[in-house]
């Protein structure tokens, strides 16, 4: 760069940190390059990008300010929840990350409308807490929900294991406060009423507006405000593990599981690994290894203690029905682990970080009997990266949880980052996974810059992506780069 | 660069975000980093241990510039290990158990970092370079001479260990020693150990500083040198084991001081030989002590060196003590507030942990809250007088001497 350019961009810089600090206070903004390095990085197994400047807005007017000043000025922003994507969601080089941890509160329970309106910053785990002192609780847990924001997640449509029945977490959402690009503050849904302007009801007003910014990735517009549904806390719970044959049997009683249309909490099925998942007494897990490896592990909840058994009835009748096992009969913990897995984290299957640093490719799959060709070619590619990369340890793709009426499953390995060789073939795995999985079907969960040369390749709807960007963010400053929208980078 | 030594460590961190995670509510924990919790700033993301293991990385990467700003996002920490704790490394997978956390290694990354920025002339923090300066010329960190080391002996005949042998010597530790506001409990100690016939000395004025202050602020140099010195007169004593009723000396000496040099010795905490000597008889209780008592786990003993059960039982010894847990407690437990620095670098964000966890104490119902080291007892005397509460601190050895000897 020209001594004259370099000097306009210092001088630039020096401005923009001058009215950032500004508007938030001294001690809400910075572009020490610490600072900047340590909010490059996301979770996922991706190099970070080294922003201009980090800023922490405590509340709408200030994040308002600060997206204006950002189109003024042509600095692209990045809006950060809790910083633990998995899916290179990376800040522009030079970009304002504007991260939300401030803007952390609970600002409303609503129990004659059964919602919540929160801020974006406020952590799941924080938020639970806060519900079950009055009783309630919201839907979806995610998966990372002790170190995820509401606000990530949702700009990201996450789900979590309790998805079975309430299905993504932007199911559970009612409406939203937005900053665009030029500053505006939008209110979606039965909120944006101007004589009555509360949250109650998504589909009033017309257009799904809050469907468009929920999993937008912060690209169309920065969530501010968030109408979460909520539900009194279940009365009872049950859990159990049935095992079958094979996976035509485990997926067709996942299916009738899930007609019950009892309020399920967890639906996952799962395929044994034997010595990687020790949860079963010997005699069950000699069971389980020998002839009924396809293991679903179920749990619902209800309204009234008197149900919980009739239904468990039910779903043993379906369990047997095709040809399974009820593993509590052989190991009466089973529904005891069962709930306590559910319980301690919502996390469950994916941590063993003990392993190294995980990488997590999660994705779509169809419910019901199609699952089973789906697990079948994710064990098949797992084996064909494997047989590749013979150094990492693997989660094969035959498991998934339910999500309403699909199943979320993936593609895992864990690998060294410390090792840049390591590193290197981790990404290379990763990248064979994409591909493969691509092709035969497998859906991305979420995109990030992850994904965004798959995403180009759908047409019409990457050009109608693209038209919604322009109109919405002419200036191109809204997270340019994630989706593929507006910036260079990415797979 | 002592930083090497742990890159796998660094580079494993995950950023998961659970060492900043408040509640985490079914495992029954509260706030995990004091830090975060309780400094104004405390959301930026160097002010819990993800976004200090991120500088760790940068630094090893040589990404940026040490600064002075960098320096007291490091300081910032009393390196009490709850995000070591609460690391989602340490879960096994599906059965989500707990397993262990000794392969995390947060407190020693940050120690490390801290050694590297007081090489470069970024560290310690003002205040604590005093202290430092004061080990080096006073044997100790409160800037006090040496010759008033014994001042807490008050005339109490006591065996000197350099000149006479004993089967324990008891460690005082400089804050035990020269804090006014606590120096009465080392005789109680002394009052007890007698009691029970225990064959002890102490160095006296001959006793220097364990150096954990050193250790943890980042005079690493100046630790080791230490750390050598002590461990050449120690093993020279002839003595089958150190007590110390100071956690922070405990760790040290235990913990830290094997990675210098042997010792042919060992380590204990007076209440682990209260607990033996209650079980042998050679303590006698003699008057009830009808209080709720609650106990705080010191960062040094419990996180840190894996000891929680002995001060416990010593308390539910005591005639009349009603002992209740705090929520969250043990290996969950949150910091005091006092220790790694904090309090001598940021006085009033060590108060504000302090009187947060003395509500934690009240939630309970107690009377008095008890703990084992004397970094603790500074820090809730501090708290302890910017609240209102019906509460009063007393170690674990000023109630069980309360009982057995009377006060």
């Amino acid at each position: 760069m020209g001594k004259n350019n370099k000097m306009v961009k210092v001088n630039k810089e020096k401005k923009i940190i001058e009215e950032l600090k500004e508007i938030v206070g001294p001690k809400n903004a910075s572009n020490e390059p610490w600072v900047l390095y340590i909010y490059s990085k996301d979770s996922s197994i991706h190099e970070g990008q080294i922003p201009g400047f980090v800023v922490r807005p405590g509340n709408v007017k200030e994040l308002q300010e600060i997206v204006r000043l950002a189109n003024r000025t042509k600095t692209p922003v990045f809006p950060r929840g809790s910083g633990n994507a998995l899916w290179a969601a990376i800040p522009p080089k030079g970009s304002i990350v504007i991260d939300t941890a401030r803007m952390n509160r609970l600002l409303k329970v609503n129990k004659d409308t059964l919602n919540c309106i929160v801020e974006p910053g406020i952590m799941w785990a924080e938020l639970e807490g806060l519900l079950h002192k009055e009783g309630y609780k919201y839907l979806v847990s995610p998966g990372n929900y002790i170190g995820a924001s509401v606000g990530g997640h949702i700009a990201s449509h996450g789900v979590g294991p309790s998805s079975s029945i309430a299905g993504n977490q932007g199911d559970c959402v009612i409406g939203l406060k937005v900053v665009l690009a030029d500053g505006t503050l939008l209110t979606t849904g039965s909120a944006a009423h101007p004589y009555h302007p509360e949250h109650f009801a998504r589909y009033t007003v017309p257009y799904d507006l809050t469907g468009l910014f929920v999993g937008s990735e912060g690209t169309l517009g920065i969530l501010v405000e968030i109408c979460l549904k909520i539900e009194k806390l279940e009365k009872a719970v049950r859990f159990a593990i049935y095992a079958f044959k094979t996976y035509e049997d485990g997926c067709q009683a996942a299916l009738e599981f899930r007609e019950t249309q009892f309020r399920l909490v967890r639906l996952m099925i799962d395929q044994f690994i034997p010595g990687r998942r020790a949860r079963y007494s010997p005699e069950a897990e000699k069971v389980v290894a020998t002839t009924y490896p396809i293991t679903t592990i179920v749990g619902f909840e209800v309204c009234h203690e008197s149900l919980a058994d009739p239904q468990l009835k039910v779903l043993q009748e379906i369990t047997a029905r095709n040809g399974g096992v009820d593993l509590s009969t052989l190991d009466p913990m089973v529904p005891k682990n069962a709930e306590g897995m559910w319980r301690e984290t919502g996390i469950g299957h994916c941590l063993r970080f003990q392993y190294g640093v995980r990488t997590l490719l999660p994705m779509i799959i169809p419910f019901g009997m199609e699952a089973k060709f789906f697990f079948e070619k994710g064990i098949e590619i797992t084996k064909e990266v494997q047989k590749k990369f013979p150094q990492f340890v693997y989660s094969d793709a035959g498991n998934a949880f339910s999500v309403d009426r699909h199943y979320l499953s993936g593609f895992m390995t864990w690998y060294d980052e410390s090792d840049p060789e390591n590193w290197a073939d981790a990404k290379e795995a990763m990248h064979m996974f994409q591909e493969r999985g691509w092709k035969n079907g497998w859906t991305p969960y979420r995109w990030g810059t992850e994904w965004n040369s798959y995403l180009k390749t759908i047409h019409p709807y990457y050009d109608i992506l693209k038209k919604l960007k322009k109109t919405l963010d002419p200036n191109n400053i809204m997270s340019p780069g994630i989706l593929g929208l507006g910036g260079k980078g990415g797979r | 660069m002592e930083l090497e030594k742990w890159r796998k460590e660094i580079y494993g961190c995950q950023r998961c975000g659970w060492c900043k995670a408040s509640t985490y509510l079914d495992q029954g924990i509260e706030k995990i980093c004091p830090v975060r919790e309780y400094y104004s700033d405390g959301f930026w993301e160097h002010f819990f241990s993800r976004g200090k293991m991120a500088i760790a990385r940068g630094v090893l990467e040589n990404r940026f510039p040490l600064t002075d700003d960098l320096a007291e996002a490091i300081y910032m920490c009393s390196t009490c290990g709850n995000c070591e704790v609460h690391c989602s490394r340490n879960y096994a997978y599906y059965t989500l158990k707990f397993i262990d956390h000794k392969n995390n290694r947060n407190v020693e990354i940050i120690e490390a970092l801290r050694a590297l920025l007081v090489e470069k002339g970024y560290g310690p923090m003002k205040n604590q370079l005093l202290l430092t300066q004061s080990v080096e010329v006073n044997g100790n960190p409160w800037q006090q001479p040496k010759t008033t080391r014994t001042r807490w002996t008050r005339k109490l005949k006591i065996k000197d260990l350099n000149k006479e042998k004993a089967r324990y010597l008891y460690f005082v530790g400089c804050t035990f020693a020269y804090d006014n506001n606590i120096n009465f409990v080392p005789p109680k100690a002394v009052g007890l150990l007698n009691a029970a016939n225990v064959d002890f000395g102490i160095l006296g004025t001959q006793e220097k500083c364990c150096g954990s202050i050193l250790k943890r602020t980042g005079s690493k140099k100046l630790f080791v040198k230490l750390a050598k010195e002590n461990i050449e007169q120690l093993n020279s004593l002839g003595i089958e084991a150190l007590i110390t009723n100071c956690a922070g000396c405990y760790k040290t000496i235990r913990n830290d001081y094997p990675e210098v040099g042997k010792l042919n010795f060992k380590v204990m905490h007076v209440t682990e030989l209260y607990e033996q000597l209650i079980q042998e008889g050679k303590l006698k209780f003699k008057k009830e002590i009808a209080k709720r008592v609650t106990y705080h786990d010191p960062c040094h003993l419990g996180k840190h060196s894996d000891f929680y059960d002995p001060p416990r039982n010593v308390l539910k010894s005591i005639p009349g003590i009603d002992l209740v847990e705090m929520y969250p407690t043990r290996e969950h437990g949150f910091c005091c507030g006092g220790g790694g620095g904090l309090a001598s670098g940021f006085r009033d964000l060590a108060t504000k942990v302090g009187v947060a966890k003395l509500k934690k104490a009240l939630e309970t119902g107690a009377d008095i809250l008890s703990s084992a080291c004397p970094f603790c007892y500074q820090n809730f005397l501090v708290a302890l007088g910017n609240m209102e509460a019906k509460i009063t601190f007393k170690d674990v050895t000023e109630l069980l001497a309360d009982s057995v000897i009377g006060s």
